[in-house]
């Protein structure tokens, strides 16, 4: 057998400024993000501006924002596995990935928000059946388990093929194929697209409940009155199909390696998934604001109005309506055929909404439970005034570098998943 | 059980002339001896503040704080202090707010691994060193009476570092717990717990035995004998947001 | 991660090394951390290792009984000693915080030498022996040059102070001052000349020991009361009389109804039935009022209207002179509003309030029985007019026979335990001295060149410090006794315990005259020691600073405001911090240096030759314990004889085991010790009794006669001491009009009151509003540094308004104020600051918002800054700040510190040349104001 060399991917930041300087930026990401890692390692959650009155933040709303993209993009990749749309069929294998790289991104993130993250394995041994938050727990670890098959048995022809190649990615190939020298046959072929297959079918409802979960681990409680709805679960999962759409669709726009006709298609089919999911969110979004404020009475009143017109008014305006919807709208639609126009637009919504997210968590914990709480005994911790300190945004820039480096890696050592066939 | 706990004495007084008139403290100190000797299943501890009484001095804020070495951040019962009306026609309602120790409480279910727990005894327990530290519960809580440690101290901002009063252990739930980065009860969610390791040593929560307007009662709810049901009789009760159905120990007389 | 706390610091350091932000030596103040406990250890075995003390709280001067565990040496625990009855094992925050004074970074810790200029704030540490060295140096030049008058010992908020002035009267100095001469003397006045007491408080302290028809003694917890109206007095947030705080309130569940007359609604009178919201500085008005209402409708035979009780003719003298001068005012008219004083429609006119609820009020307390009327600090003792209104206040008690009625009002001073030790005040009362006046030598004690009795305020019983700074810049002029005629210099203040440069009437005054200088460049005043435990603006003008173990390092006494005679101790819980000593401690090291200096008076056997430990001086002083007298109903020992002093232990005088000297009328049992005490769970209890007064020997009376006075035996006596040498008018006291004391019924009108006094009238509409002051849960102006109390607010006057901010703390050490390494960042809305309470109507008119800073400015020209809080609980026009929480210039008060800038001080605003005419009192609640956006 003749030894190949390794598969060269075409390397856009050899030639495009902008992927220098998105280079550049991960460095500063990475810098920033250790530094927030080493804070809060290191103390006990003191660099944090969260507080008792408002126990969650912005690691919380990031968790939601990434586990969402993870069911997102799983669920898009269903769209090939479960439900065989051959138009998507190139792109399968990199959704899985992407699905797989942000749910570990979430995990950490929550693991870092928990105040002791060494005892996260109490949920699967103290079984608490009633906690919606131990359902999360056990969906994960099922879901994590789920994916990391599935993306194997996609990967595995993929594995098999590759051993030869040189450097990283053979000696990748070579360890995750078990000591497999002969190419799979058809029989094992179709075994993997069967395993694949049933799995990803699993994973559907699977990704359902625990997105939608996370939404009712939200909409449960009683006590806070914004999210005690019953569309939290529902506005969680669109969120979760839109983000992950839109984030896939911008990593396939940006980086796909051969951008031909039918990396075009895709891309403009994908856009259109986009644009429908985005406009299904926004329905939802008007219905959870316009029916609590319609007669501006009622318990959630006084939050949603902090959240519309308080001191981060900006989040809501700026941020996820005119970035996240307006400006995306008008790129999904006035540039629908342009692939440039799609990716930001991608880029647009899954950035933007983060402050979504925190808007979906931080308003229900806006006003006291009781009244006047705020003035009764004072502390930094016990505030009704929560802005994400800058290490909490370090933090959450160590995740994303991490989750921009494992894609990064992934893609170098698994050049299948960007498109490209091993023989 | 609290057998084998060696329990307080009793501080002896002169006897009163009325023996319905004795020290209110005394006589509950009594009351909890009788829970005691009872299996936990059959006490009932609870709380009766007597908001005609109260005098809004927050020394029972400071009490508990002393008692269970809390520190910044962490707080089990602030007095809300609620003012209405305009002047000159005001009213100022003084309202202090332990743990409701909720019969129902919203707390237990949500935590994810069981940390939090109700004792046979009616108290809502926190296991520190199970909790994990998510704050859920903190969320699911109607009444704030959950806040969490985040692990600083009241030295932070005068000299750096614990001063000496923060290096004295806690006692809470009958174990020792000296606040060390890193460890319980750091990281964890915290709560009043109706001083239970006082009450394991027949004395009473510190928020009771200090209260200033003498404002405070505590007992067993099951012992229709106790002080905390006695001072029930003809006097007009709440429980804080009755509403939602958590039913508090911790009653309100108007 | 799971890291031990060296573990943890060992992080730190190698982390302070990347992050700047965290800064060289966050550790460096750490306090002791080294502990035998882990988490491990076993609670009983801890339990078994706290070691409890009896001892009482001096956060405020409440001095409640305590119950204090330490745990290697360190507090753990404070609670109430339920074994005091004074407060019978409550406890307020404070009280609770008190772990935060003793461990606070921001104590002082070592002697300290100025080395800049006064009120620098730069020191030196010294050591002890350097210090007393140098004071003493000082002290002996001081004597020669100017004689021992020329000190002044203020032994200030304490009422330990009794070795430094032993220290000090035997150097040879009369002027030894304390507390009273700063805080409340005008309300104390009518009490002191009708009944020679001082404190007139409810009868609320349960339970109170009392002797049954079967002889045993039992603990009475019911309450007799039917009626308490407070006037300008907050006792659940001013908590000076503790069981005022559960008594008010048991009382009002036993159906006494509760009066509360106050500017503001306080959280007293968020609890009273009642609340009237008059107008500052007219609460001689509406007493004025009650009383005419009392006698001109007073019907012995009717019940609805019998509202004197004769009985008090019996116990008293001088009554028709009083009511007649008191009538004769009756016709004539005030010139503010053209109305008969006293009426109802004048006082409604004044006060503010409606006319028919002063006639409410007034036929409500005469007809209700027991009553009691009790006054405060700010409605009488912090107006110019306050004598007025405790002399007539103290009447209305008495002729509406409530007086030591079970019930009613106790004068507290009266029946309390003496723990008076020897304070050498018998020695320099008897001490001769000589002085040169007007070129002939004259003979004299000591005592007659007290600075104020014989100078510009004879009838001050208690120091008149709100003219000190007066006194500073002039000197003492002596008008009266053997010295008239001579005058001598203030060349050294020793401050134990007293913040005067920022808690004074005049602020700005006070640091002008201790900085003040001679031609030569050096003060005038040559001594500024300051004796304290904590770091204040006095402390900063001082040459001396000296650290005094505090209160739970010391030893001392507590007698406070019970309605029986009580008496427990306050003994040492923990060692004293750093190099801080007690004060029989530092008064033996002085005496020392002092003799050491050559000065002939200091001998050992008066000092470190007879008290070797703390434990020997009060011993002593409770020699004198109780030092009451068996007289009442039902009488305490009617197994002794009545009208007999009562000295020893209660067990003694139970036991019969006792001395009588009927020559002296005395009754000696054993004697109280702090062993006693200790061994009986730190408190000494004799049994209560009522009508103390009725007694034949004139009971619990302690006036010259024996009898309430309505004719003031007392002034008489000083009017006749001032015509003995030349009849000149105390300048104060000319101000109002007369030319000596009233010895009567007197009435003169409060200052800077555009509603009463017709010379401030003009003020009225360009000055709106009027500035008083009301106090928070801090004790004023030492412990804004607790952390608790700054986390709690009350009174809208102590709020979470602190902005955003970020700072270094500073500390005082051994170089003398050091900044803590470290940034510290206290985040808007977690921390209470001194706020202005101003009305929200007012608020809305002057378009101000929660929040606002605005400056005050008086006709004096005088401001001051603060943050505004809008409230509905304040009647329009005037303006409330707490006392001692704002403005402060002393890095010692930690995050109130960093706040100076936005929080206000009325000390600033407040006339420094007016004090009242007869006790000398700043008139701290007399000021108008207008408010300027800032
Ligand atoms: N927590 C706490 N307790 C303390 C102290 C402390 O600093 N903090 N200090 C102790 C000391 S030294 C003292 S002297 C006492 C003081 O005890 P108080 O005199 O009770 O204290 P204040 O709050 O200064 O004043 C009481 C009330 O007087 C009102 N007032 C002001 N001006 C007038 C007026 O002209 N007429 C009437 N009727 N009311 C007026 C104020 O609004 C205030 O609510 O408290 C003692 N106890
Ligand atoms: N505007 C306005 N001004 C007022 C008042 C007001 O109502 N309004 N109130 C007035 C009244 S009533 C009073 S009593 C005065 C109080 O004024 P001050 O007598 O000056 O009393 P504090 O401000 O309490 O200061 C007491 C000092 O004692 C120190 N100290 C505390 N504990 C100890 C100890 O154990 N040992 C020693 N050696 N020192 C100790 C403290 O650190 C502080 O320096 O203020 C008066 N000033
Ligand atoms: S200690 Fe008692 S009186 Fe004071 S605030 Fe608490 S409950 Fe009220
Ligand atoms: S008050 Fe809150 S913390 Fe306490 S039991 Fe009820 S829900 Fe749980
Ligand atoms: S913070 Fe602790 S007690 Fe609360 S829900 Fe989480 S694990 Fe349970
Ligand atoms: S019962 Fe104990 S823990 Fe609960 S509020 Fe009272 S003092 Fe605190
Ligand atoms: S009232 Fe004063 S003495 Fe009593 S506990 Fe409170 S601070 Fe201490
Ligand atoms: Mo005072």
């Amino acid at each position: 057998m003749v030894r190949q060399g390794p598969v060269v991917l075409h390397r856009p930041w050899q030639r495009n400024p902008v992927v220098i300087l998105g280079f550049v930026l991960w460095v500063a990401m990475l810098a920033f993000g250790l530094q927030g890692f080493v804070e809060r390692m290191q103390s006990d959650a003191l660099f944090s501006d969260l507080q008792s009155w408002m126990p969650w933040g912005l690691w919380v709303a990031s968790y939601i924002w990434f586990i969402g993209l993870s069911a997102g993009s799983f669920l898009l990749s269903t769209l090939v596995y479960v439900f065989g749309l051959k138009r998507l069929e190139r792109v399968g294998k990199l959704a899985l990935v992407v699905a797989l790289i942000t749910l570990i991104m979430a995990m950490m993130m929550i693991a870092f928000d928990v105040g002791h993250m060494s005892r996260l394995f109490e949920i699967y041994y103290r079984p608490q059946f009633h906690s919606m938050m131990a359902w999360m727990g056990w969906l994960y670890g099922a879901y994590f388990l789920l994916l990391v098959f599935e993306t194997y048995f996609v990967l595995h022809a993929d594995f098999v093929n590759g051993r030869a190649l040189a450097g990283g990615q053979g000696a990748v190939a070579r360890f995750l194929s078990f000591g497999r020298r002969e190419s799979l046959t058809e029989r094992d072929l179709r075994r993997d697209r069967r395993i694949v297959g049933v799995l990803a079918t699993i994973g559907i409802p699977l990704a359902f409940a625990f997105h939608g979960g996370v939404g009712a681990l939200f909409g449960t409680v009683d006590a806070r009155d914004v999210w005690h709805t019953g569309l939290y679960p529902i506005i969680f999962l669109t969120g979760a199909f839109l983000t992950g759409g839109a984030l896939f669709t911008s990593i396939f726009a940006f980086f796909w390696p051969n951008q031909d006709g039918a990396w075009r298609e895709i891309v403009l089919t994908l856009a259109k998934i986009v644009l429908v999911l985005l406009l299904f969110d926004v329905l939802l979004e008007w219905a959870d604001l316009s029916i609590p404020l319609w007669y501006g009475i009622g318990p959630e009143v006084a939050e949603l109005k902090y959240m519309l017109f308080g001191p981060f008014w900006w989040s809501f305006w700026g941020v996820s309506l005119t970035a996240g919807v307006i400006v995306p709208l008008l790129l999904l639609t006035i540039g629908r055929n342009s692939p440039k126009a799609i990716s930001w637009a991608g880029v647009l919504i899954v950035v933007s909404y983060l402050a979504t997210r925190v808007n979906l968590v931080v308003p229900g914990l806006q006003s006291p439970e009781l009244p006047n709480l705020q003035y009764s005994y004072h502390d930094g911790r016990l505030l009704y005034h929560y802005v994400p300190t800058w290490s909490e945004w370090e933090l959450v820039l160590f995740v994303c570098a991490l989750g921009i480096a494992l894609l990064v890696i992934a893609a170098r050592v698994l050049p299948s998943i960007m498109g490209r066939e091993l023989s | 059980m609290s057998a084998g706990i060696k329990l307080s004495p009793i501080p002896t007084l002169p006897p009163p002339v009325d023996p319905s008139q004795e020290d209110i403290t005394i006589v509950m100190r009594r009351d909890l001896r009788r829970a005691l000797a009872k299996p936990i299943e059959q006490r009932h501890w609870g709380m009766v503040i007597d908001l005609q009484r109260c005098t809004g001095c927050q020394g029972c804020t400071i009490a508990c704080i002393n008692e269970n070495k809390l520190p910044p951040g962490v707080v089990y019962r602030p007095v809300l202090e609620n003012v209405s009306g305009t002047f000159p026609n005001v009213s100022k309602q003084f309202l202090p707010r332990p743990c409701m120790q909720c019969e129902d409480p919203p707390c237990v279910p949500v935590c994810p691994v069981a940390a939090t727990y109700k004792r046979p005894d009616g108290i809502v327990a926190i296991d520190y060193d199970v909790c994990i530290g998510c704050r859920y519960c903190i969320t699911a809580c109607p009444y704030s009476a959950r806040t969490f440690d985040w692990g600083e101290f009241y030295g932070d901002a005068v000299c750096g570092a614990p001063t000496a009063y923060e290096e004295v252990p806690s006692l809470e739930y009958g174990k020792v717990w000296m606040r060390e980065p890193g460890t319980s009860p750091i990281g964890n969610t915290r709560k009043c717990q109706f001083c239970l390791e006082r009450l394991d040593h027949g004395e009473l929560p510190a928020c009771t035995e200090t209260c200033f307007g003498r404002a405070t009662y505590f007992g067993d709810l099951n012992d229709p004998e106790a002080l905390v049901n006695r001072v029930r009789q003809d006097r007009q009760m709440m429980q804080l947001k009755s509403d939602l159905g958590t039913n508090p120990s911790v009653f309100y007389l108007l | 991660m799971k890291l031990t706390r060296r573990q943890f610091i060992g992080a730190s350091a190698t982390a302070a090394a990347t992050y700047s932000f965290w800064g060289i030596g966050r550790y460096a103040l750490a306090q002791s951390r080294s502990s035998a406990i882990s988490d491990a250890t076993p609670v009983d075995k801890v339990l078994r290792e706290e070691k409890t003390f009896y001892t009482s709280d001096a956060f405020c001067a409440s001095e409640c009984g305590l119950k204090v565990t330490t745990l290697n040496g360190v507090i753990s625990t404070i609670y109430g000693n339920v074994h005091v009855p004074y407060n019978a094992g409550t406890i307020c925050a404070k009280g609770g915080s008190g772990k935060q004074v003793i461990y606070s970074p921001y104590r002082l810790k070592y002697p300290m030498i100025r080395v800049g200029a006064r009120g620098e704030g730069k020191f030196r540490r010294a050591s002890w022996s350097e210090a007393a060295a140098y004071i003493a140096t000082r002290l002996e030049h001081i004597k020669k040059q100017y004689g021992p008058e020329s000190v002044i010992m203020d032994g200030g908020d304490m009422t330990d102070q009794d070795p430094y002035w032993r220290l000090f009267y035997t150097y040879g100095t009369p002027n030894c001052a304390q507390h009273g001469a700063i805080c409340d003397t005008p309300r104390r006045f009518g009490p002191q000349v009708i009944e020679g007491g001082m404190r007139i408080e409810p009868d609320l302290m349960r339970p109170v020991l009392v002797r049954q028809p079967d002889g045993s003694l039992k603990n009475d917890y019911s309450y007799a009361n039917k009626m308490v109206i407070y006037v300008g007095w907050n006792p659940f947030v001013a908590t000076r009389i503790n069981y005022e705080s559960r008594g008010t309130l048991a009382a009002k569940a036993n159906g006494a109804k509760i009066v509360v007359v106050d500017p503001a609604f306080s959280n007293t009178a968020a609890q009273a039935d009642w609340w009237l919201p008059i107008r500052p500085g007219t609460d001689a008005d509406l007493f004025a009022a009650m009383l005419r209402y009392i006698i001109s409708n007073n019907s012995p035979g009717d019940p609805e209207r019998n509202y004197i009780d004769p009985t008090f003719l019996e116990y008293s003298i001088g009554w028709p002179a009083f009511e007649a001068a008191f009538r004769s005012w009756w016709n004539k008219t005030d010139p503010v509003n053209g109305l008969p004083y006293f009426s109802l429609e004048w006082t409604a006119q004044r006060t503010g309030l409606a006319a028919s609820d002063i006639r409410e009020l007034a036929h409500e307390f005469g007809s209700t029985k027991p009553a009691a009327l009790v006054w405060g600090m700010n409605g009488t003792g912090h107006h110019f007019n306050g004598e007025v209104v405790s002399t007539i206040g103290t009447a209305l008690n008495v002729i509406t026979g409530n007086f030591d009625a079970p019930g009613g009002v106790i004068d507290t001073a009266l029946v309390r335990s003496n723990k008076g030790g020897n304070n050498a005040s018998d020695y320099i009362k008897a001490n001769p001295a000589q002085r040169v006046v007007n070129g002939k030598t004259v003979t004299g004690t000591s005592w007659d060149l007290e600075m104020d009795n014989n100078g510009a305020w004879p009838a001050a019983f208690w120091g008149a410090l709100g003219a000190y700074p007066k006194q500073f810049a002039e000197g003492v002029q002596i008008q009266y006794g053997p010295f008239a005629g001579y005058s001598y210099p203030i060349k050294a203040f020793v401050v134990r315990g007293g913040n005067p440069i920022l808690s004074a009437s005049t602020k700005d005054r006070w640091s002008e005259v201790v900085t003040a200088k001679d031609a030569s460049g050096a003060y005038k005043t040559e001594l500024m020691v300051c004796i304290d435990t904590a770091y204040l603006e006095t402390g900063m003008y001082a040459d001396v600073i000296l650290p005094e173990a505090s209160y739970f390092e010391r030893m001392g006494l507590s007698d406070i405001y019970p309605s029986e005679p009580v008496m427990y101790l306050r003994q040492p819980v923990v060692e004293p911090l750093f190099e801080a000593k007690n004060q029989v401690e530092i008064m033996n090291l002085l005496a020392k240096a002092l003799h050491d200096a050559g000065d002939p008076d200091i001998q050992a056997k008066d000092f470190w030759g007879k008290y070797h430990v703390q434990d020997d001086f009060w011993n002593e002083a409770l020699l004198k314990a109780p030092g009451t007298t068996n007289v009442g109903k039902p009488l305490p020992y009617p197994h002794l004889p009545e009208g007999y002093k009562l000295l020893g232990t209660p067990d003694s005088l139970e036991a019969g085991r006792v001395q009588i000297d009927h020559t002296k009328q005395q009754v000696q049992g054993d004697p109280v010790t702090v062993d006693w005490l200790r061994a009986h769970n730190g408190v000494a209890v004799w049994p209560m009794a009522w009508y103390r007064q009725l007694a034949k020997s004139g009971g619990i009376i302690a006036t010259k006669s024996g009898k309430m006075e309505f004719q003031f035996g007392e002034m008489e006596k000083i009017n006749a001491f001032m015509a003995q040498s030349g009849g000149k008018t105390p300048y104060m006291l000319e101000k109002t009009g007369m030319s000596q004391f009233p010895t009567t019924f007197f009435w003169y009108e409060t200052v800077w009151n555009p509603y009463t006094n017709s010379n401030y009238a003009k003020y009225r509409d360009e000055y709106p509003f009027q500035l008083i002051s009301g106090r928070i849960h801090q004790s004023m102006s030492a412990t804004q540094y607790v952390d608790w109390l700054g986390r709690i607010s009350e009174e809208h006057l102590w709020m979470p308004l602190n902005d955003d901010k970020t700072y270094h703390p500073t500390v005082v050490d051994a170089t003398g104020g050091r900044q803590v390494a470290g940034v510290h960042r206290l985040r808007a809305g977690a921390w209470s600051i001194a706020v202005i309470q101003m009305n929200a109507a007012d608020g809305r008119h002057l378009g101000l918002q929660t929040g606002d800073v605005v400056r005050l400015r008086n006709p004096l020209g005088l401001e001051t800054r603060g943050k505004v809080w809008l409230s509905e609980l304040i009647r329009p026009g005037v303006l409330r700040v707490p006392p001692g929480a704002g403005n402060r210039m002393t890095p010692g008060m930690g995050q109130t510190y960093e706040y100076r800038n936005i929080t206000p001080s009325s000390n600033k605003l407040l006339d420094p040349d007016l004090s009242s005419p007869i006790t000398g009192m700043s008139s701290y609640n007399d000021m108008v104001v207008k408010v300027i956006k800032a």
